[in-house]
């Protein structure tokens, strides 16, 4: 038994990596076919070296970096031109410094060094102001238009419910299924993961659509999807009841009613219990806890059928251990 | 402040978003009028400029009163402890005494502000479902819109 879950997990991960190379390497090919076509046509010239294939490290890199949630920045501007911007308005600083000391005394003298003066400020002023057009161009690139990208939603729906979250709740509700007595009943294990999945998801996207303004305010949060204008919360809202109504159905008919009841009240706890009390006082700590306890117990629930009290403290060191 | 200054391309038929706001960290959005707006349309879209608005007064006066807040603990707790302590302190101590301090900061300041707090997060929450229901019914009524056309070209 103990066995189970190690090579289960194992060959998930493998199947997992295979699904993602396979991905990457088909997403490579349409995307630079001309890459390839010059590749396979230097084949018969040369010895293909490994730098060949550094346009390929590069892409997969950025690839499975943007699969991976790690937002890759573009390559920053080169250094150069903001002390390039700095320098002339530092410059003309400088100008209209040295301008303001001798025109005081150069009033009395004649009338060609105001002249000079004259065009130096203006210039001065054209340089400031085409700096001034500089950043303005720079903050209408940031500007994005609020259109939904069809190919980006995967990436944007996984990070509104919190995939890697999902991944690790999914896998406490494993470890409960596991730890279970009885034999090991594969449908209802899949039932049972499969459903905590989907509940989760549909939990983390409502706590995400409730903490929009408070999101943009914390550097940890302020790159999720509803932050970003990524996707309106119509849409957050309708995926999470897309994914809360077949996953409570999937635990109520495909396991048992009372994995069903657990995950609707877990659902309910997460986002209409613990996300307002975390802006009214610290006893939402409390209510996170149990909110991590309960898919254990739903794991345990789903494969017995029943709540044991006593096995209930076990559930809940494990669900601590885990997070 | 750039919210007025942007101006999106005529062929845009979509609201725009921008870079977070400095004082709020909020991010404004331009909002596109198309030609032919519903009532329920406009409805939508006055709903979503005035939270932004209110939204972005909020956010602007809270983070500016933090900071503030934040800047004069800072400077009390220096002082206290350059006099009290001695200049001769390890720098990891102060640091510590320093966190603790403003964990109690912290705790003040929340609960000197708590009703203000409540206030905002119930007219947030109100808001947003608000923003949302009517969303939906934007939805609904553009599906049955184009229904109804498909419906017209058919019989023709």
């Amino acid at each position: 038994m103990a066995a189970f879950p190690h090579t289960l997990s194992s060959r998930l991960l493998t199947g997992w990596i295979g699904g993602c190379v396979w991905y990457l390497e088909r997403r490579t090919l349409l995307q630079s076919p001309h890459k390839f076509m010059h590749l396979f046509r230097n084949v018969n010239k040369q010895w293909i070296t490994f730098q060949h294939f550094n346009f390929l490290k590069r892409m997969y890199v950025t690839q499975v970096n943007t699969i991976l949630k790690q937002q890759v920045k573009p390559k920053p501007e080169p250094v150069a031109s903001p002390f390039l911007e700095k320098m002339p308005s530092s410059e003309a600083k400088a100008e209209m410094d040295e301008m303001r000391s001798p025109s005081s005394p150069s009033l009395s003298l004649s009338r060609e060094p105001s002249e000079k003066e004259l065009t130096e400020l203006e210039s001065a002023s054209v340089i400031e102001s085409s700096i001034d057009t500089d950043k303005e161009t720079k903050e209408e690139k940031q500007w994005k238009e609020m259109k939904l990208q069809l190919d980006d939603l995967p990436g944007i729906l996984a990070r509104l419910s919190k995939i890697k979250l999902t991944a690790l709740v999914v896998s406490t509700t494993s470890a409960g299924f596991a730890l279970a007595p009885g034999p090991f009943d594969w449908p209802c294990f899949l039932f049972a993961s499969l459903g905590t999945g989907l509940a989760s998801c549909a939990a983390n996207s409502i706590n995400q659509f409730f903490e929009v303004p408070f999101d943009s305010n914390m550097n940890r949060t302020k790159n999720r999807p509803l932050v970003r204008g990524q996707i309106s919360p119509l849409l957050a809202v309708s995926f999470a009841a897309c994914c809360a109504v077949p996953g409570i159905v999937l635990l109520t008919w495909g396991v048992n009613p009372l994995t069903g009841a657990l995950g609707i009240f877990n659902i309910f706890l997460y986002t209409c219990c613990y996300t307002p009390l975390k802006r009214m006082s610290i006893a939402n700590t409390w209510v996170g806890a149990v909110v991590g306890a309960i898919p254990p117990v739903m794991g345990w629930t789903a494969a017995t059928g029943s709540l044991d009290a006593g096995e209930c403290p076990p559930m809940l060191c494990l669900s601590r251990s885990v997070c | 402040m750039s919210a007025s200054r942007f101006c999106p391309p005529r062929k845009s038929r979509h609201d725009w978003i921008g870079p977070p706001d400095k004082h709020s960290n909020l991010r404004p959005v331009h909002f596109y009028i198309p030609e032919h707006e519903s009532s329920l349309e406009r409805k939508l879209r006055e709903l979503r400029q005035e939270t932004q608005a209110w939204n972005q007064q909020f956010w602007a006066n809270q983070n500016l009163t933090f900071s503030k807040v934040n800047e004069k603990e800072d400077f009390i707790h220096s002082r206290l402890q350059a006099r009290g302590l001695g200049l001769g302190t390890e720098s990891g101590s102060k640091a510590a005494l320093s966190a603790e301090d403003m964990a109690d900061f912290y705790k003040e300041f929340l609960s000197k502000n708590f009703q203000k707090h409540m206030c905002y997060n119930r007219d947030w929450y109100r808001r947003n479902f608000a923003i949302t229901f009517t969303m939906g019914r934007v939805a609904l009524e553009r599906i049955w819109n184009k229904l109804r056309q498909k419906l017209k070209q058919m019989s023709h």
